[in-house]
């Protein structure tokens, strides 16, 4: 890893956590409708993937997107403007926290359904191999959208077609309320890569550089046509399910509680010199700046124009 | 002019469509058939290739490759997700549901992602995808393989819905919907695969949300979908012997559904039946006499009339098989009571 | 400043009334005073006073349109530049709130009174069956559809239906319609056209009782030497008590006809709408004639009242009546009416019944003749002779001389109308 892309990681980390932070507040300030799934904890997973991925890359997203957005260069004034459901919003106020996305950036949206991502991902994969272009798709997903049937069916369609696809899941330890340990059979995730017949591998899901480096060979492998790979991220929310989840079924037992990858991201990268102290200081003060902007934004921009509910139905 | 058959038209749709942009792909089950059967693919003829069950898609693999003629497991929301995702990156999928039934496992990538992408995402996203469906009942395929949901679909915001009810139609609404950059649906009777008619051999499109008056008349308006204006056209020709002018109306498109051409007709006949093969409620018959009771209350000389298949699945026996369609005499039957003022006046 | 003319009220349960003729156009100078249009509620009409002097600046509504009481029928102002304004401002709201006839006359129908209250309309029976057009085509055309034949699917009344109509007439114009439950066996819009407005009325109720009923009149005199003693009688010792009453020939009458009612309810009973129903209250119309027509006011609840009280009333409906501030209340809802021509010196005639009611009694002038009595002595007798017209769909002869019978009995022995 170079300097540069310590940097960016490390930038991007800090946006999402602030982000998300912001977001937890002006929610309990009631200024969100709906609810939202926040992402703070999980930063490593986004990071360490995006940090290698091109704007013609595609991802696809899962309800818990904020991440996956800022990551993949999504306007963070427009998305904060789009969970408050205002007029400036990616979505222009009418998709959500749940539907973030911007597809100019590659992001094809956060999804409500889960498991909603793995086809499309696959399907994004098939116009880039169709297309005959140099680029990948990556489907975030979660330890619950594992046990859905289109799992099964996304990840075998990828392979029998080769497509260039990168499946990775975001194993937080629990589906909703219920623990990954109890909804899934097999003990891993990565595990069931081998009857789709593609390679599956499991990491620390807090250590971004780890991250990093597994999407690096699955990216390699998906870009000379070899097809998909799956990369299971151990990782955790810090927060619950959803904001106002009361996230009773956690215990101080659980893997990864007292984890926060961005401190021993910060600590790794000091030690080994891609950026000092100050630097870090630096980026962390943007990075809230960047973060405050955005609500400042979101709060000034209108509610969106009641003739908008007509449009964008049809192309 | 050249007639050709109502499945030999779509095959035709389609193939003007993989001919005319690259992008267009087609992908469902056996719609090439053969992969990866090595006798079957060799030399890349793919002549015995399957082609799909009706084989509609027969032919096409061999002339535009596997890369765009795409087999895919029976695994609907998997390849219906994947057209969804291809859709929204570049390509033009026509994806194959074998069956209407078998909507279930393919509903998904239709209704909260296809059908809302372009809405959530705030007008930034395109899906120009073709479903390529099959319903309708009267070939013995029971309950799971012979329903009518084209008016399922046409509920959903964001999808279109097209059901042609002759060759050229299906030709021009194949044409049409392909190159739409929306999801359209595009269900086709199976029972009527077989009917000819006259297609002309160039590339042309049928307009997505026009209705077609196909026959003229003053008394009573008879709008049909698919099949049933072959029902219809039978009617008003055993009226036109009372002297009863009937005029009928074929849908083309059932979402979004042409609420000028059905309206204006009414107000001229005062009179009006639908008849659709979808089971009597929430369905796209049940809609227009509803938006037609409102929009030509006044207009109107007579109650609005429905026929429907009734409110049971398909059955396999053959006799309940047709008692269950919608046919000439059925309508007649409704008709009656709306026009006896006419019959008694001479 | 202009002055809005308003639809007045003319009695207590007046709600909405008839523009039967406008007396002046836009433009016309009037006096204040001046009647500028007649009006008209169910029996009752009324000229229509300029509020002011000035011009009439619009008229809001047209000749027959039906208007709420105290909505604003015209506009009246001092100076003639104001027609534009006045014009403009007002119509929206008046057009809004004016009720369509159909409405009209389900509420005139509700504010009858008493006789309203007793009757059960069935709505079910009566109900017309019509295709949205044809109702369309049937009001733009100003066509009855209670005269129209249905030919559709239910018997419902179909575009074609308004289309022969139009072409050949109604269906059930002249003719004694079986199918139906009674619809008015003419076009009663024309009815009257050209006279006066209270003629108007008076031509349609009419013609509208002679079309409804079968009327047959029987004649019989009833001696009235002892009803003559009695009154005189009365007369004096009323003097003598310096009550303020005056018991006339009319008011003995009265109460002999409200026993013989009451002793014979088949009398007093009204057919209406497909319905008989016999009334155990007696409410007596008193005819009165105006100089413009007649009105028949009535006397509500009579059989509660003895002769004095009787006297009073019948002398207060009238006054009310001829005074030219009768409301509908006032005329409607009589289960019996009687004419008396005493007067006029007529001796028999054949009264037109009040419709629906069953029997109107007619007076005539006292006579005097010489008649023998148990004695074979010549003697000179009063008479009274008496024409009694009866609905002979659903009376006979022998039962309308089966109450003349009654009612001469009351005449002949008076003090039994003390009971």
């Amino acid at each position: 890893m170079d300097k540069e892309k310590a940097l960016w990681i490390y930038q991007k980390m800090n946006e999402i956590r602030y982000f998300e932070e912001e977001v937890r507040r002006t929610f309990g300030k009631g200024e969100i409708p709906g609810f939202v799934h926040l992402y703070a904890g999980e930063e490593a997973v986004a990071t360490g993937v995006m940090a290698l991925l091109e704007e013609e890359d595609y991802i696809t997203s899962t309800h818990r997107g904020h991440g996956h957005a800022i990551a993949k260069g999504c306007d963070i004034k427009g998305m904060m403007a789009e969970i408050m459901g205002k007029k400036d919003g990616l979505g222009r106020g009418k998709g959500g926290s749940m539907h973030v996305a911007d597809v100019e950036k590659g992001m094809l949206g956060a999804n409500g359904i889960v498991g909603g991502g793995f086809g499309i991902a696959a399907g994004a994969a098939l116009t880039i191999k169709t297309l005959k272009q140099e680029h990948v798709a990556v489907c975030f997903f979660g330890d619950g959208a594992s046990n859905e049937g289109v799992f099964h069916e996304g990840l075998n369609l990828a392979s029998i077609l080769d497509l260039p696809v990168v499946f990775v899941c975001e194993n937080n330890q629990f589906g909703e309320g219920t623990p990954f340990s109890y909804a899934s059979a097999s003990e891993t995730v990565a595990e069931r890569a081998v009857v789709y017949d593609m390679p599956g591998v499991r990491v620390d899901g807090m250590d971004v550089l780890e991250v990093y480096n597994a999407t690096k060979e699955a990216i390699k492998r998906a870009k000379s046509g070899e097809g998909p790979s799956l990369i299971e991220c151990d990782t955790y929310r810090h927060y619950g399910h959803f904001e106002g989840d009361e996230q009773k079924y956690k215990s101080d037992d659980d893997k990864n509680k007292d984890r926060d990858p961005i401190p021993e991201f910060k600590e790794k990268a000091i030690k080994k010199g891609w950026f000092t102290s100050e630097q870090a200081d630096e980026i962390e003060a943007a990075a809230e700046k960047t973060v405050e902007e955005a609500v400042e934004f979101a709060q000034a921009s209108a509610l969106p124009d009641i003739d908008s509910l007509y449009e964008d139905v049809f192309a | 002019m050249r007639k050709i058959s109502f499945m030999n038209a779509i095959t035709e749709g389609m193939d003007m469509a993989m001919d005319h942009d690259n992008k267009v792909i087609l992908i469902g089950t056996d719609v090439a058939g053969g992969a990866g059967v090595d006798h079957l693919v060799q030399d890349d003829v793919h002549e015995d290739a399957f082609g799909g069950v009706f084989g509609l898609s027969k032919g096409l693999v061999g002339k535009y490759g596997r890369e765009r003629v795409i087999d895919t497991p029976i695994a609907e929301h998997g390849y219906f997700s994947a057209a969804v995702g291809a859709a929204a990156t570049g390509l033009r999928p026509i994806a194959e549901l074998m069956f209407n039934d078998f909507v279930g496992f393919a509903l998904d990538p239709i209704l909260n992602q296809g059908a809302k992408m372009r809405y959530m995402f705030g007008g930034k996203a395109r899906i120009p995808m073709t479903v390529r469906t099959v319903h309708g009942a009267g070939v013995g395929a029971a309950a799971q393989h012979s329903q009518t949901l084209y008016g399922m679909f046409g509920a959903i915001p964001g999808v279109k819905v097209v059901v042609p009810s002759n060759p050229y139609d299906a030709k021009g609404l194949m044409l049409a919907a392909v190159e739409d950059d929306n999801v359209v649906v595009f269900s086709e009777d199976k029972s009527i695969y077989g009917i000819k008619g006259e297609v002309p051999e160039e590339y042309y499109t049928v307009e997505i949300g026009k209705a077609k008056v196909t026959r003229k008349g003053t008394d009573l308006s008879i709008v049909a979908i698919g099949k049933m204006v072959h029902v219809a056209e039978e009617v008003a020709e055993k009226l036109a012997a009372d002297q009863v002018s009937v005029e009928v109306i074929d849908l083309r498109t059932v979402a979004p559904w042409d609420e000028e051409t059905v309206t204006e007709s009414v107000k001229k006949t005062g009179r009006l039946i639908v008849v659709d093969e979808s089971n009597p409620h929430n369905n796209t018959a049940t809609d227009i006499a509803s938006v037609v009771a409102d929009k030509a209350f006044d207009y109107l000389d007579g109650p609005i009339k429905t026929v429907c298949a009734p409110n049971t699945p398909v059955p396999f026996a053959s006799n309940l098989e047709q008692a269950y369609i919608p046919d000439r005499e059925k309508v007649l039957k409704v008709a009656a009571e709306l026009i006896v003022d006419l019959k008694n006046t001479p | 400043m202009n002055e809005k003319i308003i639809m007045p009220k003319l009695g207590m349960t007046m709600t909405e009334g008839t523009i039967e003729e406008w007396h002046k156009e836009v433009g016309d100078a009037v006096e204040k005073g001046e009647a500028i249009l007649t009006i008209s509620s169910e029996k009752l009409t009324q000229e229509v006073e300029a509020p002011i002097s000035g011009i009439l600046l619009s008229q809001d509504v047209e000749t027959g349109d039906e208007v709420k009481v105290g909505e604003v029928v015209g506009t009246i102002g001092e100076v003639e530049g104001d027609i534009a304004e006045a014009n403009g401002e007002e119509k929206e709201a008046v057009s809004e709130e004016r009720v369509s006839s159909k409405e009209n006359v389900e509420k005139v129908a509700k504010t009858e009174g008493e006789r309203a209250k007793a009757k059960t309309l069935s709505n079910d029976r009566n109900r017309i069956f019509i295709t949205p057009l044809a109702r369309k085509m049937a009001e733009d055309k100003n066509l009855d559809i209670e005269l129209v034949r249905g030919t559709g699917g239910n018997g419902r009344i179909t575009k074609l239906d308004i289309k022969r109509v139009e072409e050949i007439g109604y269906d059930y114009e002249g003719e004694n319609p079986s199918e139906q439950s009674a619809p008015p066996a003419m076009n009663v819009e024309s009815i009257g056209e050209g006279l006066p407005s209270m003629r108007k009325i008076i031509a349609r109720n009419m013609r509208e009782s002679l079309a409804k009923s079968a009327q047959l009149t029987l004649h019989r005199k009833a001696s009235a030497n002892m009803l003559m003693a009695m009154q005189q009688k009365l007369r004096e010792e009323i003097e003598e008590a310096e009550l303020d009453i005056k018991i006339t020939v009319t008011v003995l009458i009265a109460r002999a006809t409200i026993l013989a009612l009451q002793d014979y309810k088949k009398m007093n009973a009204i057919y209406h709408d497909g319905e008989l129903i016999e009334y155990d209250e007696v409410h007596l119309g008193i005819a009165t004639s105006l100089d413009e027509g007649l009105l028949v006011p009535v006397v509500k609840n009579a059989h509660h009242k003895t002769i004095g009280s009787l006297a009073k009333e019948i002398k207060a409906v009238s006054t009310q009546a001829r005074g030219g501030d009768a409301d509908v209340d006032l005329l409607s809802g009589s289960t019996f009416t009687i004419t008396n021509m005493g007067a006029t010196g007529v001796e028999y005639f054949t009264p037109i019944l009040n419709a629906p009611e069953s029997g109107i009694l007619g007076v005539g002038a006292l006579q005097e003749e010489f008649t023998l009595n148990s004695n074979q002595e010549v003697e000179m007798e009063k008479k009274i002779p008496f024409s009694l017209t009866f609905d002979h769909q659903i009376l006979d002869g022998a039962d309308a001389a089966t109450f003349l019978e009654i009612l001469i009995k009351y005449i002949e022995s008076p003090n039994l109308l003390m009971l």
